[in-house]
């Protein structure tokens, strides 16, 4: 605020409106281990706030993020409680690329048990500066998370927020009515239906219709807060209840949280504590295959519900209808599946200032978590004359794990001003993690009965695990500044950690950063700059999100051999140790600049980094000679490089009436795999028995890898003319109506040596639009987020259009090609094996995509009647997901964490569409009050 | 002075409660066994013992690819429509050396050796093993055991693919390869180690 001189003279009351200071609006932003003014940050840091994250009904708060601060990509998926995908500043590694998370700065495993309404902001910290503090761990960005603190010396202040409102999802994909399909089946595959349903009436059943429905979702949150001089307190809790989009999914969570400060003498002493219950109901798969997958293949004919079956389910019968596709109503909702966890997370510090500017800090913090899943599945049977899908037993599976961890981190700061110029800001700090989880999996069957939920050791199956993980770690860091013109900054931590060999058990990790506030020079004064400063940093950070105990050697049990009767079990070494196993290193550079004009109603940034990781970690493949039983050694070889450049840009307009503003920002990130140590390539992200996904040098991490495809051939003049060899793998030969791949080596036939790059899933760039406007007492939000430039592996194509035997499929199949000319896209059915049994680019669609995230309509009660009751009353309209354009053919072009990632590694799984949950609609009706 | 003292106790006090604990970043894997701690009775000694033996039932040898391999290159088979392709080339010869089940041969050869030189190398251990826990001949016979069936994987491996390595240690931890020894001293070796199993 700025200061106003006013004289008092004869008047009797004197009016004073406060106005803000445009150039000392000095914003303090968190960053590691203590918070920083804003003109004196030297990293890149984007700062999400309370409104923003609050803006969307969702579960976890790093949803919202999403579009929110450039660099920062989130996917996610329709699941209710299912955790996205976060990605700052792109691909570091073809590990593991999740960002670091910190509440309130104890380190936690992530934000699925806040409530978002507890939060009052998000930095994310994404340059060496601001993440080297965190060493071994800051590789990937971290995540700073503050939960709201009450007002010393304000009012008590009591607030209730709750929204209700419905998600729906109405995409479907167009698929073959009985008519078209049993006329398909005939003419594609020769197959007439002999199941007696298939003869009757004609009925088609739409199970994409059975499998979504308008899910109801509710949230309330209740939190009272305060403070007196020498304290301050807030207390809430919250509930929130949401119905999934598609049937019997969903999610509830109860969460409680009590966080208050002390001041005592020279003393501080502070706590939070947040304890919270949560269940879900996921989406349910057996055989891996998705709901939506089912839904697309299951035969049109064939009812839902059949009384006569055990358990009352209709499903396939093999022989008589010559396809196997399962009932997806049956799989989810058949029994149950649970999955409930229990938190409890806190921190308790206190301070001493021992002398003026000297404080030592310690800190304790603890997570508690307890996670159970618990799926029951009866026996059933789909088809009382052969059923293809049945099960002659209960299945009870129970599987728990426990969690806990500590934090002890203790600091001294000292931050002292020489000659009235130069500030100076010291820290020294250790601290020490520990973390156990126990992990309890169980399962048996029950032939007898379908009424015990309960395990038994009839046909069980028991398995227990325990890893332990340990850190310790050291930091100096020194934040100079000359007058706030000149910025200098620098940090180094030490850090060790138990998943490290005991030759590389320790890491060094610097970093410095230099910054320069230009508007500060006497040329910019008088000037429309109220900020313009430069700023650029380098340092290493460190991934040591490796496996536990990968450093060691140990033994192996699984080995058989049958003497007489008995198998005899084996154990012998299962692979090399490798004491010299360490963290991932990333080398972070980057160069900034900020600029706020006119009175701060022009903001904005623009970035640039580079990113080089090395020490990745890849297994080596070792000399079959040798005998090593897991046949290859892990060792820390690969480096990927990631640059990119951000861009962000606001305006504010904040006098008058009429208020509004309007922020945009922009986020691209490139990477290129450097090396792969002694490896050509890798792959993964498994569909139909290949590999989707690939890892080369030279290459972006995880390109889609597969043929390229030209078309249909149309005669067998055409066949002959391309190809000299036409029987691929020396069995199927090639047709007119099949694909016409792409001979990229010209040798006459299409083999392995033909595939290439056909499509990258990582997005040129991710961007996000808010424009706020406020008018009297109307508010009026509109918030638009989008990718550009990104792939997706749309495997949803494969089942609408692959033909690659009966199932039900899109109506897309009834324009295949039949004879020379009628189709150049969709080719003949059940044609060569390689048609639909090798990864091509046939199913790579564009994913890009705009959406309007969020639109909210707002007014804000101003009755005098009503203010005896209410400080502020606000009551909004709003709706997620409205609009979204794309040309992409699936439910939904963001492609979160699929529910089947076949047991591979899941980074792998980027951009590919197994037939996702997508995303829901939503519209809401909500209300704020305060006391 | 008295500002000093509090902050030299504060400095110490950060010091003692963090640095002495190093000992807990030294983890052993509770969810595995550990070559380290493993030996010390005749059931363990017997299941490592098992696990060469395991290695003979392998697809790569009796269990699968080893009868087509034998029966087909020898014509003892001839073959219908339904062969596949990788068995076929067994017929007419025209396999090379990127033919997985011939790899897979190879390879579960050298797993089994290495298994076996895994007992054979901790026989000081075994050795150790009080005789009331495994009486001196069972030990005898469980490193004996291994001997030999290191010799039959050097058997198949020599008289298929000629000169190969031999292998009688365990690979070092930076697992770099071995280099090759010539058929006739692998015979030699054979010869010697059968004679010293089964004195005439």
């Amino acid at each position: 605020m700025t200061t106003q001189t006013i004289t008092v003279g004869s008047q009797t009351s004197i009016n004073v409106s406060l106005q803000e200071d445009a150039e000392a609006l000095d914003e303090v932003v968190v960053v590691g281990y203590g918070t920083q003014s804003r003109a004196e940050v030297t990293g890149a840091i984007a700062t999400v706030g309370a409104e923003e994250l609050s803006a969307l009904p969702v579960a976890s708060a790093d949803q919202a993020l999403q579009g929110r601060a450039a660099g920062v990509t989130v996917l996610n998926t329709g699941s209710p409680g299912s955790a996205p995908v976060v990605r700052i500043r792109g691909l570091g590694t073809m590990n593991n690329n999740d960002p670091l998370y910190v509440i309130d700065g104890i380190i936690a495993g992530g934000l699925g048990d806040l409530n978002p309404n507890d939060i009052e902001s998000i930095n994310i910290l994404k340059d060496a500066s601001t993440t080297a503090i965190y060493g071994s761990l800051g590789s990937n960005g971290v995540v700073m998370v503050t939960t709201k603190k009450g007002n010393r010396l304000g009012k008590t202040l009591v607030t209730l927020d709750a929204y209700t409102g419905v998600n729906y999802s109405n995409q479907r994909f167009d698929l073959l009515n009985t008519q078209q399909y049993l006329q398909y089946a005939q003419d594609a595959f020769g197959f007439t239906p002999t199941s007696p349903l298939s003869q009757s009436n004609g009925n088609t059943t739409d199970f994409q219709d059975a499998l979504f429905r308008t899910g109801v979702m509710q949230k309330v949150d209740f939190s009272l807060s305060g403070g007196g001089e020498n304290n301050n307190f807030r207390f809430s809790a919250g509930y929130m209840d949401q119905e999934g989009a598609i049937i019997e999914t969903g999610f509830e969570r109860f969460s409680f949280r009590a966080n208050s400060n002390f001041s005592v003498g020279k003393f501080n002493f502070g706590e939070t504590m947040a304890v919270s219950f949560q269940k879900q109901n996921p989406e349910r798969n057996l055989g891996d295959r998705s709901l939506i997958e089912h839904a697309i293949k299951a035969a049109p004919y064939l009812p839902i519900y059949n009384p006569n079956n055990l358990q009352g389910f209709q499903g396939p019968n093999s022989a008589l209808d010559g396809q196997d596709g399962e009932n997806p109503i049956r799989v989810q909702t058949l029994g149950e599946q649970i999955n409930k966890s229990s938190s409890i997370i806190g921190s308790i510090f206190g301070e001493f200032e021992i002398i003026d500017g000297l404080k030592y800090k310690s800190q304790v913090g603890l997570e508690y978590r307890n996670a159970n899943t618990n799926i029951f599945v009866p026996s059933y049977n789909d088809d009382s004359e052969g059923a293809t899908h049945s099960s002659d037993f209960a299945e009870i599976t129970k599987n728990s794990s426990l969690r806990k961890s500590y934090t002890i981190t203790n600091s001294l700061n000292y931050a002292f001003t020489l000659s009235d110029k130069h500030n100076f800001d010291l820290l020294v700090l250790a601290e020490k993690q520990e973390t156990v989880d126990e992990l309890l999996n169980s399962n048996s069957q029950n032939p007898i009965t379908n009424d015990l939920n309960q395990v038994s050791s009839e046909k069980a199956f028991l398995q227990s695990f325990t890893y332990e993980y340990n850190r310790l770690g050291y930091l100096g860091r020194l934040n100079y500044n000359f007058d706030q013109k000149y910025i200098f900054a620098a940090s180094i931590r030490r850090d060790a950690s138990s998943r490290f060999g005991e030759n590389n058990r320790w890491g060094t990790f610097p970093s410095v950063a230099l910054g320069w506030n230009i508007a500060k020079e006497s040329f910019l004064t008088d000037t429309a700059f109220n900020t313009l400063k430069l700023r650029g940093s380098w340092g290493i950070t460190g991934n040591d999100r490796i496996n536990n105990y990968q450093y060691s050697a140990t033994l192996l049990s699984d080995f058989f051999y049958p003497f007489g009767d008995v198998l005899a079990t084996g154990t012998t070494a299962g692979g090399l140790a490798n004491p010299d196993l360490k963290w991932e290193e990333t080398t972070m550079k980057n160069i900034g600049l900020d600029f706020g004009l006119f009175d701060g109603r022009l903001t904005g940034a623009v970035e640039y980094f580079n990113n080089t990781s090395d020490d990745l970690l890849m297994s080596r493949p070792l000399a079959g000679s040798l005998g090593i039983n897991s046949g290859s050694v892990t060792e820390n070889v690969g480096s990927v490089e990631t640059s990119g450049v951000e861009f962000s840009l606001g305006y504010n307009d904040y006098d008058g009436d009429f208020t509004w503003s309007a922020n945009l920002n922009i986020g691209t990130s490139t990477n290129e795999v450097k090396s792969l140590g002694s490896n050509e390539s890798l792959s993964g992200g498994t569909f139909e028995s290949q590999n989707i996904s690939r890892i080369e040098v030279g290459e972006p991490l995880f390109f889609f890898y597969g043929y390229e495809t030209d078309g249909i051939y149309q005669t067998r003049a055409e066949v002959d003319a391309n190809l000299t060899q036409t029987l691929v793998d020396g069995e199927f030969p090639v047709n007119p109506g099949d694909i016409r791949f792409v001979d990229q080596n010209g040798d006459g036939q299409i083999n392995a040596d033909d595939r290439v790059k056909i499509g990258n899933p990582y997005p040129d760039f991710t961007y996000g639009l808010n424009l706020n406007a406020n008018y009297k007492q109307l508010d009026l939000n509109l918030f638009i987020s989008g990718v550009s430039g990104v792939d997706v592996y749309n495997t949803n194509i494969y089942d609408l259009e692959g033909m690659p035997r009966l199932f039900n499929a899109g109506t897309n199949v009834l324009n295949r090609w039949t004879g020379p000319g009628t189709s150049n896209s969709v080719p003949a059915a059940g044609g060569n094996d390689q048609n639909f049994n090798s990864i091509s680019d046939r199913f790579v669609e564009d994913g890009s995509y705009t959406r309007l995230k969020n639109i909210t309509l707002g007014y804000t009660l101003d009755n005098p009647a009503l203010e005896d009751y209410f400080s502020k009353c606000r009551i909004y309209i709003s709706g997620q997901n409205l609009i979204t354009i794309s040309d992409y053919s699936g439910l939904d072009p963001e492609i979160g964490n699929p529910l089947t990632n076949n047991g591979g590694n899941s980074q792998y799984e980027l951009g590919i569409d197994r037939g996702n949950y997508p995303q829901p609609k939503s519209v809401l009706l909500g209300v704020q009050l305060s006391f | 002075m008295k500002k000093t003292k509090i902050l030299v106790t504060v400095l110490a006090t950060i010091g003692l409660v963090l640095s002495c604990n190093e000992d807990s970043l030294e983890l052993t894997n509770p969810n595995e066994l550990s070559p380290d701690t493993f030996f010390t009775n005749q059931t363990q000694v017997q299941s490592a013992v098992n696990a060469v033996y395991s290695n003979l039932q392998t697809r790569g040898l009796y269990s699968r690819h080893m009868f087509f391999m034998m029966d087909n290159m020898a014509h003892e088979n001839g073959g219908n429509n339904q062969l596949e392709a990788d068995k076929r080339q067994y017929l007419d010869f025209s396999f090379d050396s990127s033919h997985g089940a011939i790899g897979a041969y190879w390879e579960s050869c050298y797993r089994g050796i290495n298994k076996a030189n895994f007992v054979i190398e901790n026989a000081p251990k075994i050795n150790e093993i009080l005789p009331s826990q495994m009486s001196d001949d069972l030990k005898k016979k469980a490193i004996g055991e291994a001997k030999f069936l290191r010799a039959l994987f050097h058997f198949f491996i020599v008289t298929r693919y000629g000169d190969a390595p031999l292998m009688t240690t365990l690979p070092p931890d930076d697992g770099s390869g071995p280099g090759k020894v010539l058929a006739l001293k692998y015979m030699r070796r054979l010869s010697k180690t059968c004679k010293k199993l089964y004195p005439l």
